[in-house]
């Protein structure tokens, strides 16, 4: 891990532009351009507003604000970790032409994602406004939430994108886990509204320590669980980002004669 | 032996490749390779380069000849670390510049002068450093004004160009050139092999090219490698190794 955190720092040039390039691409020959990164996440709300506020009838006038607080993290997740499983296919010209540490392709995609959440997030603010829910000491854990979720999505990431360079199914078996993740983490829900009886269970699953944790921050609400909970949230961060990195070391080199 | 003076030192280095049509076909092959590996091993993979030994000093110009496939591509690659050999040793000392396809780095949306940066930051430059040399690789290239227009609508000859500008302009260490002399129209040629012939002068810059052009192999090396069938065949004097190249290549 700390070889892989060295590639990264010496190869932060080319990461940097990875990103500048990833960007430029992502907005090129729109109309809205930046807007898009505002307006997708708004029309999410709309949805899951209509669902479950119109139609099911649940959850209070702070509704839309949990949703987007969730949505906007979970996409991060989502995006990061099936962007970053097809990192090294994408970029197979340029690996099998040019030495690069390839965990950068990884990581680039990480960080491209992070900018676009950092610049979606503001569609947040409207929101905080409507409800009166100023931002307290709490927020704090915004960038706590932000960093282990991260670390979280880049751990699997960098095993997936091995085994996508063997095995290309892996972007659709991808797709339908992380169609399945989203309702199994409280993303268009509130942890609280998960029954008693199987919350132990369901924390078990990290993302949603991350996602619960980003939204409370951000709502200056008190956590939805406690101490220890949060502690084998950090825990999952780090054993993901470090057995990732491992098995990244271990498999890169079969996986390259793939692409 | 003292492995110091040495940029390239190759020993008995050993790639295999994976075959193509051998990725499992499906559920049952996937999990039987799984459970028996040993029993599939022999047939999911080829040997690309075999028992693959060669020592280049520092500042020395090494050719490689041999024909299509023969695994002369495939060795640069190695030499530049894309590849991890499967067995024996492969130690290479010095920053690597490589030829191996003249944009290999290259974006179609960026233009030439962002090409330029990011060619250089893969390279291991800074932003900084490429700031100094980015005036001297457009003059190189003879793009002019067209540098500030999308890589996309660069013709193949003002890709060549600046692909050759960027991979000389950076003073590389050890510099990999595949094939890639024969760029552009008759004049950017010659400039091209006076740029390589400069870089091949200086003492410190050790170079291996891969070529069909035996008049520039002459021109240009001290010593040639024959490859035929991922193994190293011949090498040596240059006039002695393409006596033998001839006779390989009248054989069938």
């Amino acid at each position: 891990m700390i070889q892989f955190i060295q590639n990264i720092v010496r190869y932060r040039y080319v990461l940097h532009n990875f990103v500048v390039r990833d960007m430029k691409v992502k907005y090129r020959g729109t109309v809205f351009g930046y807007l898009w990164s505002l307006l997708e996440p708004l029309s999410f709300v709309g949805i899951y507003w209509f669902v479950f506020v119109v139609i099911a009838k649940r959850g209070g006038p702070e509704y839309p604000l949990q949703v987007v607080l969730g949505i906007l993290p979970f996409q991060f997740f989502s995006l990061v970790v099936s962007g970053g499983a097809g990192a090294l296919v994408g970029d197979a010209p340029l690996i099998r032409r040019v030495y690069l540490p390839r965990e950068i392709f990884v990581v680039g995609q990480l960080v491209s994602q992070m900018v676009v959440l950092l610049l979606s997030l503001i569609v947040v603010v409207p929101f905080m406004f409507m409800h009166g829910a100023l931002p307290g000491w709490r927020l704090v854990g915004l960038p706590v939430g932000l960093f282990l979720l991260s670390l979280y999505a880049l751990g699997i990431a960098l095993v997936l994108s091995c085994l996508q360079a063997v095995y290309r199914d892996v972007s659709y078996v991808l797709r339908v886990v992380l169609r399945l993740a989203l309702y199994v983490t409280p993303v268009i829900y509130t942890l609280d509204m998960v029954p008693l009886n199987i919350r132990g269970a369901y924390l078990l699953n990290p993302l949603v320590i991350y996602i619960s944790l980003i939204r409370s921050s951000v709502m200056n609400q008190s956590y939805p669980f406690d101490v220890s909970v949060f502690v084998y949230g950090v825990a999952c961060a780090i054993i993901s980002l470090w057995f990732g990195s491992w098995l990244f070391r271990q498999w890169i080199d079969r996986a390259v004669k793939y692409l | 032996m003292n492995l110091e003076e040495y940029a390239i030192y190759l020993e008995a280095l050993e790639l295999r490749f994976p075959l193509v049509r051998h990725r499992p076909k499906g559920v049952k092959e996937a999990f039987l390779e799984w459970v028996q590996p040993q029993l599939h091993q022999h047939q999911k993979s080829f040997w690309a380069l075999r028992k693959i030994s060669l020592a280049v000093k520092k500042g020395e110009v090494v050719g490689m000849i041999g024909r299509n496939g023969s695994g002369k591509s495939t060795l640069l690659r190695v030499i530049a670390g894309i590849y991890a050999p499967d067995a024996g040793v492969a130690m290479v000392r010095g920053r690597v510049s490589a030829l191996l396809e003249l944009s290999a780095g290259f974006r179609e949306e960026l233009s030439g002068l962002e090409n330029i940066y990011l060619s250089g930051a893969i390279l291991g430059y800074s932003r900084k450093d490429m700031q100094e040399l980015a005036s001297s690789i457009v003059a190189f290239s003879e793009l002019g004004e067209q540098i500030e227009a999308p890589y996309r609508t660069y013709s193949s000859g003002m890709r060549s160009r600046l692909g050759f500008a960027v991979a000389t302009a950076v003073q590389p260490e050890i510099l990999l050139i595949d094939e890639a002399l024969a760029v552009g129209d008759e004049r950017f040629r010659e400039r091209s092999m006076q740029r390589v012939e400069e870089l091949v002068r200086q003492d410190d810059t050790t170079v291996i090219v891969v070529s069909h052009n035996t008049e520039e192999l002459c021109r240009l090396c001290e010593r040639l490698v024959l490859l035929e069938r991922g193994e190293i065949v011949g090498q040596g004097d240059p006039s002695d190794v393409l006596r033998e190249y001839r006779q390989l290549m009248t054989k069938p």
